[in-house]
């Protein structure tokens, strides 16, 4: 039978990653990229 | 019926059937503050000579569209994405500027070609960005529709709001700390915790944002500060410390973005501390509330506002300072403890040691956009407080606009 309504438990695998996995990913990835653009662009130059 | 008609009534069914007041009503805001303000700006810079000192400088004499909105604090941010940050212990240096405006700025520059330009296209879409957060957070806390499309005006016509424009932290600060308290009120706590972590990396008042985020947990799990005496609400928050530990541990992300900071000046600087240092060579010294507050008054009092010997700027600050405090209590009552501590805590910790900017600071406290939407049901009190943003916005504007310090 199609149905065009996710079941259950394919719903809240869904909300899990997009309310815990994705924004984990993204913090991360702001963490790394914050941090990289702090050494590398935002450090003085070199006397 | 010709093709066009049928075509036409064919999208505008379309746009009934979508229900995108979240996005229109943030938008027109946007965009009808926007171009006035930007018409102000340049009219008003061209129609006074401006002051003439030797230390004014233009960071695009050649676009003045653009250059009216670098002045001030501008220059630092600049001086971070040009040159990279400078640390000097008994002069003012730019590690007192938080890093993810000037990063950000850094990373679109390539796009843009010059500084300016990347931090205006990030000031303006921020404050978009802001202003959806914020009609999508008021309609979340009050419940009503119209109050949210009061509050995105309020916010975008603020006397001090053409700051959001500026290449100032400000709409982006408001982006990071209005959707943090956005997710956290929806339990999406990591979420909450990604825009906080950003909230940190972008100024030190962000910290403030960890305790909405965690009094809404807190409220989430049956404890309030207002329920604290009753047993139940220790069990309840037992049980939740239990099956929700998961949320309460994303928090711990939250200062990451202020460590970071402090990382980097240890390393590069010898100074985990840089930023404060820094702050403190701005004729900033932390007398406490009670003597700042009572020094500003009596530079007011000893003046003359009959005869204009007044210093115009402690006007305006303590104007905005006792403004948001006296709207403090109702914000507890009307939409809740976590926001009323904020907002305090928003303009409490920079008048622990000085009235300079408060206009400026004021801006960013949001819950007293979401209390003005709620209250101005009467059409005659949401005219009256427009019309009154509006002519205060105006006057600014062209004041910063000829280098005059408003904040």
């Amino acid at each position: 039978m199609m149905n065009s309504t996710p079941e259950p438990n394919r719903r809240e695998r869904l909300r899990i990653w997009w309310e815990v996995w994705l924004p984990l990913l993204l913090a991360g990835l702001a963490l790394v990229g914050l941090n990289l653009a702090l050494y590398l662009k935002l450090a003085p130059a070199a006397p | 019926m010709s093709a066009l008609q049928r075509a036409w009534g064919r999208t505008r069914n379309w746009w009934a059937c979508r229900d995108l007041g979240w996005l229109a009503h943030p938008l027109l805001a946007f965009l009808a503050t926007r171009a006035a303000l930007w018409a102000a700006a340049y009219l008003g810079e061209l129609a006074i000579p401006g002051l003439d000192a030797s230390w004014v400088w233009h960071a695009r004499p050649d676009n003045l569209f653009l250059d009216v909105w670098a002045r001030w604090d501008a220059g630092w941010y600049l001086s971070i994405v040009r040159q990279g940050y400078t640390f000097a212990r008994d002069a003012q240096s730019s590690a007192a500027f938080f890093p993810l405006y000037p990063a950000l700025v850094r990373a679109l520059r390539w796009l843009t070609g010059d500084a300016l330009s990347a931090g205006l296209l990030i000031s303006n879409a921020t404050l978009l960005g802001a202003l959806v957060y914020l009609y999508r957070l008021t309609e979340l806390l009050i419940g009503q529709r119209d109050a949210a499309e009061r509050a995105v005006f309020y916010a975008a016509a603020f006397p001090s709001a053409f700051f959001f424009s500026s290449m100032y932290t400000e709409s982006l600060f408001l982006l990071v700390t209005v959707a943090a308290a956005y997710h956290a009120r929806r339990q999406q706590w990591v979420w909450a915790a990604f825009w906080g972590m950003l909230a940190t990396a972008t100024r030190v008042p962000g910290l403030a944002i960890l305790g909405v985020v965690g009094l809404e947990w807190l409220r989430a799990h049956g404890w309030t500060l207002a329920t604290a005496w009753r047993g139940r609400a220790w069990q309840s928050l037992w049980r939740g410390l239990r099956d929700d530990w998961g949320g309460l541990l994303a928090m711990a992300l939250i200062p990451l973005g202020l460590l970071s900071y402090m990382a980097f000046t240890a390393r590069v600087f010898g100074d985990p501390w840089a930023f404060r240092v820094a702050q403190g060579t701005w004729d900033r010294d932390m007398a406490g509330p009670y003597w700042i507050i009572r020094g500003a008054v009596d530079r007011l009092i000893a003046g003359s506002f009959k005869r204009g010997k007044v210093p115009w700027r402690e006007v305006i600050d303590l104007a905005a300072f006792f403004g948001v405090v006296a709207l403090v209590p109702f914000i507890w009552k009307q939409i809740g403890d976590a926001y009323a501590l904020y907002t305090l805590s928003i303009v409490l910790l920079p008048i622990w040691s000085h009235t300079m900017s408060m206009t400026r600071f004021a801006l960013v406290a949001f819950p007293v956009y979401m209390l003005l939407g709620r209250w101005a049901r009467h059409r005659a009190l949401d005219r009256a407080l427009l019309a009154t943003f509006a002519i205060l916005l105006g006057m600014l504007v062209t004041v910063n606009a000829n280098w005059y310090f408003v904040g």
